[in-house]
Order: C-alpha cells, then sequence, then structure tokens
C-alpha cells in the first residue's frame, strides 16, 4: 500500500509541472505585465524607469527562460511577489484551509442529501417517491448556486436572523455557504447513488445475500451500496473539482475568505503573479484529492490490484 | 466503386423510431418545451417586452411587483420583466455558442487522435488530462481573464474549457467502434479513412456526444451566468440574468424581487435543458452516465 | 465417480413430508403479457431425502425452487397453491418471518460461484454473516466459519477467511458457497445446478463436498440439475419438469430403469452412455418451448415421437397418474410406454 501510494503521488509530480506550465502560458497572454499593472494602481513612471524596473523583474527575458525560473521558484516554494512585493505563497497559503474546510463542509452536505436521497429513489424505483426525489436532484442541478446563496441569505439571515449575513468565520458562517455548495453535488450524487444501487442490487450476491435471511436494509446497505460506492467514490473524486472550481463563487457571495476569493480579486486588480499561484494552488489541490480517492478507491474495491495505476 | 457503403449506420435504421421514442418521452417533451419557450423570449424579445430594457428612470426605482411592472423595478428604474426576457438572449448564447466551439472542435480533435492513435494520440490525451486537472469553471476564469469581460470573451472562454470533454469521449467512442464488425468490414473493403471515420464510426460517436451537447448547453449558461455575477462577464447596462442578480444583491433587503426573479429564469432555463438531455440520454444513450460540465 | 456418494436410503413412504409444495402456480408479467410459467406443480420432500429436479433449460426450475424461499424476481406472481415447511405455509408468513426461516431452516446454493459472492465482502465474512444474522455473536461466528471452511475442505482456512472472492478460484467460491448455505444446520437445502458453471474435472469433487456437507448438517436437499448424471450420484428421487410442469416423479431407481413419460424417455437416449454407439444417440427434435409459445394440452406434442397427431395431445393436458411404486407420469399414453 505504502508502495503504491509513493508511487501515485510521484505520478502527480509530472502533472502539477504541466499544470503549472500550462497557467504560466496562460498569464502571458494576459495584456499588461506587473510594470503596467502598478502604474494603473496609480504609480507614475517614466518610460525609462519602466524599463529598468522590467529589466530588473527579468520581464524582457524570453518566456522559456522565464518559465523555467518560475518552475525552478515552485520547487522551493517561492510563487513569485504581488504588485505590493508580498510574497505569493504567503498570501495564497494563508488562504487554504478556509478553502478547505468549505469544500470538506460542501462535499459533507452532499453526501448527507445525495446518498440517502438516491438510496430512496433506487428502494422505491418507479414510484412516485422515485420521481419526485429524482425531478428533485434534476431541479437541484438546475439552480444558479449563487442565486441560491443570495435566496438563503434573505430568508435565514435577513429574515429570520438565524445565521450571519456574511460568513466571517465560525460554524454559523459555515452553514449557509456549505448548504449552498452542497445542493448541487448532492444533486449529482444522489443520481449516481440511484443508478449505481439499481444495478448492483440486481446482481446475483444480492440474492445470496437474501437467501441467507439478510433483512432488506441490511441488503441494501451492506451488500447493495457497499457495492454501488465503487463507482461513487469516482465521482466524488470529479466533484471536489466542482467543489473547488465553485469556491470562487461562494467565497465571494458569503464575503468568505479563500482561495477561490482570492482569484476573483486578483483578476479585478491585475494582480497576475496572486492569480497565477491561487490557481495553481487550486488545482494543486484537486489533483492531490484525486489521488487520495485513487487510494480509497483501492481500499472499497479489493478487485483492482494495488501497484497498478 | 470501391467506396460502396457496407451495412447502414446504426443510428439511420432506426432514425423514425428514435423519434418516436423522442416525441413521446416526457422528459424530453417538457424540457423541449420549456426550452423553446425561453427561446422564443430571446428571438422576440424586442417585440415581447413591454418596456425598454435598458431605459432608466430613477423616479420609479425599486417599485415591488404590481399591475404595470409584473416583476417589479430595479434600484435605475428599469422593468425587470422587460430585463428578464431580454436576459435570454446573452444567456442562450454563452450556452449554445461554447457547446459549437467545444463539441466541434473536441469532437473532431477527439475522432481523429482516437483512429490514428500513435504519437498525436498520446499527445493530446496528455493535454486533456492537464486540462481536466483543473477543478472546472477555473479555466474558462482563466481564458476570461486574458480576453477581457464580455458576451464574446465568456463565450469563447467556456467554448475552450469545454474542448476536453468532447476530446475524451470522441476518442474513447472511435477506440471502441474500431473494432466493431461494420467498421472492420467498411475497412476490408477499402473504404478512405476520412468515409470510415465520417460515414460509419461517426454514428458510434454522435449518440453520447448530442447528450454531452445538451448537457453542456445547461452548464455552460450557469457558468456564463456565474462568471457575469462575478463581474467578470457581462458588463452592464446589458439586461443579462447573472449580472441583474448581482445588481439586485446589494439592494436585497429592500426588494429581493430585482434578484429573485432572474434566477428563476435562470433556473427554468437550466432545467429544462437537463430534463431534455436526460431524456435524450435515456432514449439514445441509455447506458451512458455522465456528469455535467461546467 | 462409480460408487453412488448418497449415503441416505429413498424414504418416500415416510407420513410427513419436510416440505411439500402443492398445486402451484407461478406466472411473469412480461412484455407480451402475463404469461404463465409455473402450472400445479406439487412435489414433496421427505427427511433425509434427496430430491432431484431434471429438465432442459427453461422448464422451471429455478423459478419452482427460488419460491421455495420467496426470491422469486420481481414480475413473478404466485398464481395459486401452497409450500408447507413442517405443515406452514410458506406463502401466507410475513417477510420477517419468512427472514428467520431463510438461510437458518432453509438455505440455497446457487449456480454462478463467480457471480453469487459479494466481491467487495471477505469470504469469511460472508459465511460469519450468516450465523450473525441468525443470532450468533460475532467471535461465534468467526470460529464456526473457519470450522465450516474446513468441512468444505478448504485448506488454510484461517488465512482463506480474509481472502476476497476474487482470490479464489470457482470450485474454492462454490465451496463457500457450499459453506454460507450449511451454516445454519438447515433442515432443507436447495442447490440450483451448483457444479454447472464449474469446470468439469472439479464437478465430482465439488458434489462430494455438497453432499457431505449436507449429510454433516443433517439436511435434506433438492438439487436441481439438467445432468441425469448427477441424479444418479446423488438422489433418491427425481422429478422431470418440463415446461413449467411436473412431467414424470420417482425414484432414482424406477426413472433409470423404467422411464415411462416420453420426455423422460427422450432425455435417456440423448445421454452419451459407455453402453452405446455415438450413432444411436437420439436427441430430442426441436427446442424447449418459450414461454410466449407454450403449446396447448399436453405442452410436449411439439416435439413428441408419441403423439404423432393424437388430439388429446393437443388439446388435453395430461394429469399426473400415479404407476404404483411411487412413480407418476403425465401422459395420455403411459400404458404405450410400460
Ligand atoms: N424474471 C422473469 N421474467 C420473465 N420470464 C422469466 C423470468 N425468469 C424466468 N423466466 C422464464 O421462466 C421459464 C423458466 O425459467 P427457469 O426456472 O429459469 O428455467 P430453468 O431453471 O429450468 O432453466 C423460462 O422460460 C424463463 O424464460
Ligand atoms: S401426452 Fe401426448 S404429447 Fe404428451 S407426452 Fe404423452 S404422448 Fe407425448
Ligand atoms: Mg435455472
Amino acid at each position: 500500500m505504502l508502495r503504491y501510494i509513493v508511487g501515485r503521488l510521484a505520478l502527480t509530480i509530472p502533472v502539477l509541472i504541466g499544470v503549472a506550465t500550462l497557467i504560466f502560458l496562460l498569464m502571458q497572454f494576459i495584456p499588461g505585465d506587473a510594470v503596467t499593472a502598478k502604474m494603473s494602481a496609480g504609480a507614475r513612471f517614466s518610460p525609462e524607469q519602466q524599463e529598468v524596473m522590467r529589466e530588473a523583474l527579468g520581464l524582457n527575458r524570453p518566456v522559456i527562460v522565464q518559465l523555467g525560473d518560475y518552475l525552478s521558484g515552485l520547487v522551493r516554494g517561492d510563487l513569485g511577489r504581488s504588485i505590493a512585493g508580498r510574497s505569493v505563497i504567503g498570501l495564497v497559503g494563508a488562504q487554504i484551509p478556509s478553502t478547505l474546510i468549505l469544500v470538506a463542509a460542501g462535499m459533507i452536505v452532499a453526501l448527507v442529501i445525495g446518498v440517502p436521497l438516491g438510496v430512496l429513489a433506487a428502494r422505491r424505483r418507479n414510484t412516485l417517491v422515485d420521481t419526485a426525489a429524482m425531478g428533485t436532484a434534476v431541479l437541484g442541478l438546475s439552480v444558479p448556486q449563487f442565486w441560491l446563496g443570495l435566496m438563503l441569505i434573505i430568508l435565514f439571515a435577513v429574515n429570520l436572523g438565524w445565521f450571519p449575513v456574511l460568513s466571517s468565520g465560525g460554524f454559523d458562517g459555515l452553514f449557509l455557504p456549505a448548504i449552498t455548495l452542497g445542493l448541487a453535488e448532492a444533486a449529482i450524487l444522489a443520481r449516481l447513488v440511484r443508478s449505481s444501487l439499481i444495478e448492483s442490487l440486481e446482481q446475483d450476491y444480492i440474492t445470496t445475500a437474501r437467501a441467507k435471511g439478510a433483512s432488506d436494509s441490511r441488503v441494501t446497505w451492506r451488500h447493495g451500496l457497499r457495492n454501488a460506492l465503487v463507482p461513487v467514490v469516482t465521482m466524488i473524486g470529479l466533484q471536489t473539482g466542482n467543489l473547488l472550481g465553485a469556491s470562487v463563487v461562494i467565497e465571494t457571495l458569503f464575503g468568505r475568505q479563500g482561495v477561490g476569493k482570492l482569484v476573483v480579486d486578483s483578476i479585478l486588480q491585475r494582480e497576475l503573479a496572486i492569480l497565477q499561484g491561487s490557481i495553481l494552488i487550486l488545482a494543486s489541490i484537486f489533483v492531490l484529492i484525486n489521488v487520495i480517492v485513487d487510494i480509497f478507491y483501492r481500499v472499497l474495491d479489493p478487485r483492482v490490484k494495488l501497484g497498478t495505476t | 466503386m470501391l467506396d460502396a457503403t457496407p451495412a447502414p449506420a446504426p443510428l439511420t435504421e432506426t432514425t423514425v423510431g428514435v423519434w418516436r421514442r423522442l416525441l413521446s418521452h416526457r422528459s424530453v417533451v417538457v424540457g423541449g418545451a420549456l426550452f423553446a419557450l425561453v427561446l422564443i423570449a430571446a428571438l422576440f424579445a424586442d417585440w415581447l417586452a413591454p418596456f425598454d430594457p435598458v431605459d432608466t428612470d430613477p423616479v420609479n426605482a425599486l417599485l415591488p411587483p404590481s399591475g404595470d411592472h409584473w416583476m417589479g423595478t430595479d434600484q435605475l428604474g428599469r422593468d425587470v420583466f422587460s430585463r428578464v426576457i431580454h436576459g435570454a438572449r446573452p444567456s442562450l448564447i454563452m450556452g449554445l455558442v461554447p457547446m459549437l466551439i467545444s463539441s466541434i472542435i473536441g469532437t473532431t480533435a477527439g475522432m481523429i487522435i482516437g483512429y490514428y492513435g500513435r504519437w498525436a494520440d498520446l499527445l493530446m490525451t496528455r493535454f486533456v488530462d492537464l486540462a481536466l486537472a483543473f477543478p472546472p469553471i477555473l479555466l474558462a476564469l482563466t481564458v476570461v481573464a486574458v480576453l477581457g469581460p464580455g458576451l464574446w470573451s465568456v463565450s469563447l472562454a467556456l467554448g475552450l474549457s469545454g474542448i476536453p470533454f468532447y476530446i475524451r469521449m470522441a476518442r474513447g467512442q472511435v477506440i471502441q467502434a474500431k473494432e466493431a464488425p461494420f467498421v472492420q468490414t467498411a475497412v476490408a473493403i477499402g473504404a478512405s479513412d476520412r468515409r470510415v471515420l465520417f460515414r460509419h464510426i461517426i454514428y458510434r460517436v454522435f449518440p453520447p456526444i448530442l447528450v454531452m451537447m445538451t448537457i453542456h448547453v445547461a452548464g455552460a449558461i450557469l457558468a456564463g451566468a456565474a462568471l457575469s455575477f462575478l463581474g467578470l462577464g457581462i458588463p452592464p447596462p446589458t439586461a443579462e440574468w447573472g449580472t441583474m442578480i448581482q445588481d439586485g444583491r446589494q439592494f436585497l433587503a429592500l426588494s429581493w424581487w430585482t434578484a429573485f426573479f432572474p434566477g428563476v429564469a435562470l433556473a427554468i432555463t437550466v432545467f429544462a435543458t437537463n430534463l431534455f438531455g436526460d431524456g435524450l440520454r435515456d432514449v439514445i444513450d441509455p447506458r451512458s452516465k455522465g456528469q455535467p460540465i461546467r | 465417480m462409480s460408487e453412488p456418494i448418497s449415503a441416505h436410503h429413498p424414504s418416500s413412504q415416510d407420513p410427513a413430508p419436510l416440505l411439500e409444495v402443492r398445486n402451484l402456480s407461478i406466472s411473469f408479467e412480461t412484455h407480451s403479457g402475463v404469461l404463465p410459467a409455473i402450472e400445479d406443480v406439487s412435489f414433496a420432500l421427505h427427511p433425509g431425502d434427496i430430491l432431484g429436479v431434471v429438465g432442459e433449460s427453461g422448464s422451471g426450475k429455478t423459478v419452482t425452487v427460488s419460491s421455495l424461499v420467496g426470491l422469486l424476481p420481481d414480475n413473478a406472481h404466485i398464481d395459486g397453491g401452497r409450500i408447507l415447511y413442517r405443515g406452514q405455509d410458506l406463502l401466507t408468513l410475513s417477510d420477517e418471518k419468512l427472514e428467520e426461516i431463510r438461510g437458518k431452516e432453509i438455505a440455497m446454493v446457487f449456480q454462478d460461484p463467480m457471480t453469487s459472492l459479494n466481491p467487495v465482502m471477505r469470504v469469511g465474512h460472508q459465511i460469519a454473516e450468516a450465523l450473525r444474522i441468525h443470532g450468533a455473536s460475532r467471535s461465534e461466528a468467526r470460529e464456526r466459519a473457519i470450522e465450516l471452511l474446513e468441512l468444505v475442505d478448504i485448506p488454510n482456512p484461517r488465512q482463506r477467511y480474509r481472502q476476497f472472492p476474487h482470490e479464489l478460484s470457482g470450485g474454492m467460491r462454490q465451496r463457500v458457497v457450499i459453506a454460507v448455505a450449511i451454516a445454519n444446520q438447515p433442515s432443507v437445502l436447495i442447490a440450483d445446478e451448483p457444479t454447472t458453471a464449474l469446470d468439469v474435472t472439479i464437478q465430482a469433487q465439488v458434489l462430494e463436498v455438497l453432499a457431505a456437507g449436507c449429510g454433516a448438517a443433517g439436511a435434506s436437499m433438492i438439487l436441481v440439475t439438467h445432468d441425469l448424471g448427477v441424479i444418479a450420484e446423488v438422489a433418491d428421487r427425481v422429478a422431470v419438469m418440463y415446461a413449467g410442469r411436473i412431467v414424470e416423479t420417482g425414484t432414482v431407481e424406477t426413472i433409470f430403469h423404467r422411464p415411462r413419460h416420453p420426455y423422460t424417455i427422450g432425455l435417456f437416449t440423448s445421454l452419451p452412455r459407455l453402453d452405446t454407439e455415438l450413432e444411436q444417440l437420439q436427441p430430442i427434435p426441436g427446442v424447449p418451448p418459450t414461454l410466449a409459445a407454450r403449446p396447448t394440452g399436453c405442452a410436449f406434442h411439439t416435439r413428441c415421437g408419441l403423439s404423432g397427431e393424437r388430439e388429446p395431445c393437443r388439446d388435453q393436458v395430461p394429469e399426473l397418474i400415479s404407476l404404483g411404486d411411487g412413480q407418476s407420469g403425465a401422459c395420455h399414453y403411459l400404458a404405450e410406454t410400460g
């Protein structure tokens, strides 16, 4: 197992380098650079001064050299500096815990709502309960999160006063953002759990379990769902990507600190280094979470051999 | 001619049956009808909307819904109902244009690399893996940062970021279809590569791609609205649902209607598309289990 | 396979059957309407007996035995009849009561060991689960499961206990399935084609393990197979099924020495034997009918050599009539086969 984990982690290195390169190259297309960004922030430099600064920052060098520089910086944990000269890794790093907490909370909401809903629909398949549950799920997929969040704020924060309007931190402030974030994923999970469970409930080993005298609920949860979870786990890996992406919207909406909010702010303020760093961090978290999911997948499904990737 | 077509492709024989099943599928009908409504709103907004969507009237700002203003007015006194109707236009564009861009480029690329394989395939799959290593929407966000805000740059951004999904799907389908007997027959009687790909294999590739396209439209509409909500999409004063919700957000405590109705319109549009896509999947590609593209 | 491995003796004269099926009829809801699958089936299983059920594929063997433990598919409907276990009608029991009987009193061995074990559960746990469900403590269940693994001749039971099904061969897996079935010392063991899916080289071994396990549990058995050789090997009594009905039944000796129903006779003449030349093999012409296309009258009349074009065969369903010695047959012209 340990060997598998180490191998799987090693495999992420080229992916992360590729991701960093891709972001870096994309950034090259953004009009303007650190110097023009400083000027649009109010500073005034003469053309000569600008030249000197570009020289000092290494912005005049060929892109490939700058890329090499950037990548070697990454290895040392250096993500560059903001316009104001602050270390990007420090800025972004400080926001990681908040985003991770939000994403984890969103995932918990998704699981707590999505899995039971999917199981219910599967056990009552082709009944009114099933139709209602799946209709709700499609609706859940279709409601824009930022709007849902706003409506929850109006209802629960403004009118009922149960939660703070802005999510400063703490459990109270986490509740509405997590619900907003998790509902759409709950809908996706419910649909997948339903179809996957229906499929597994048709397998022969379910008949074997029933022949042992196992009760309906034991058959469903111990045998059916346990097998149905194998594809669900893969989906959960992909869903963390959705959650990380959506954190951009949710954090902005709830005024919550986090890497996602940093992305939006840095675009609006032309803070390219911060933008680059934040996206890299979000993508890296996604890649690493998928490693964990892969490992978990192998624990869940003993048929998948350790050591194969 | 050696190029004579052997065994007709599987989809064509049953086209009539597929249409019949589609038209009798509840989700397809309901979703299609709702979507048609939105389409009508978008096409005939100028006639349907009672007021000009951008004309301001500060005296009548933030009026609640009434007989005159069914959905009230916003902070500049604009009629929310008229803006909601006009908002269908950019939303549909942000849904359909990215879908067309990604599906055309992605499917073609995926089919070609899937068919020819070798180094192009290797290179492309690596690249697709990379692109898919980004949480969805982030890639689009980055491209928007490059292109600047606006309807077409958002559409292009969403279109580009959707390409990898189609490449992966088309490639997988082609690799499977290559082994199918009807394809092997075509190859054996000497059909040209282009003919094999675009006359035979395409019928295997098409059903799942079609389903993906509808679901992609839903995702792109949501993502486009989200970008506008973040201030990175369509700038004011254009009537756009995401922007409207952002505007309404500041006056939420005073006037729920300014943010409420555009959201409902958005939800209905996306719901219609998802419903349609679900039904389509049931009918033409029942085995697949897609996840939404965002 | 020369010596019969059954330790039992025919005891069909026992007054009180353990399990008795009376006039059972089952139909399926299908795309082409509600179609009868099992019609008017009756048989009895006496304590200590092994009842073989034979018939070509599709004759209704699986449906019949599945109904005994309430494991019919969702689209099945029981149209009538009774299933009496120790005098109690199983068809009238609540789900909870049936669950208590299932796996404890009546247990089942399935056909395909590749699919009948849960792929993500250790085999030991799957055996232990059968015990846990019926009240054993965790440690009891574990110890007993290891004993059971040993009983079905699985080497290194303690290590095997922790393995997953995919780590075991087909034969080993079927032994595990047998262990699951006999775990609670059931009174009735139902084995549905227990060796059909296995490699021919190990079929005999597994059959032996099954018979031994059945003996160790003190169970009576219903053994479903389409292999007459298996019946000869282990069964005491035989029921021959065709198109959802029992067409002939009797002790193994009578059925093998004096088969009377044309279908049973057909089964024997289509069987390769050491004492007949290959050319003399006479397979029954045609194929068994599907549910939707069951012939009228005697369902076998489309394939029966004896029928000719005789009207009763086409119009009247033959009753099962006693022929003495515990043998009965359902054919209008049994007199001509005597
Ligand atoms: N769930 C079902 N729905 C419809 N028909 C079924 C179903 N299960 C079995 N049948 C039909 O019932 C008949 C008897 O099947 P089965 O008992 O499995 O036969 P056997 O075990 O003797 O091979 C067959 O014709 C089969 O097609
Ligand atoms: S009743 Fe007629 S058709 Fe049926 S087995 Fe007897 S002779 Fe053959
Ligand atoms: Mg069977």
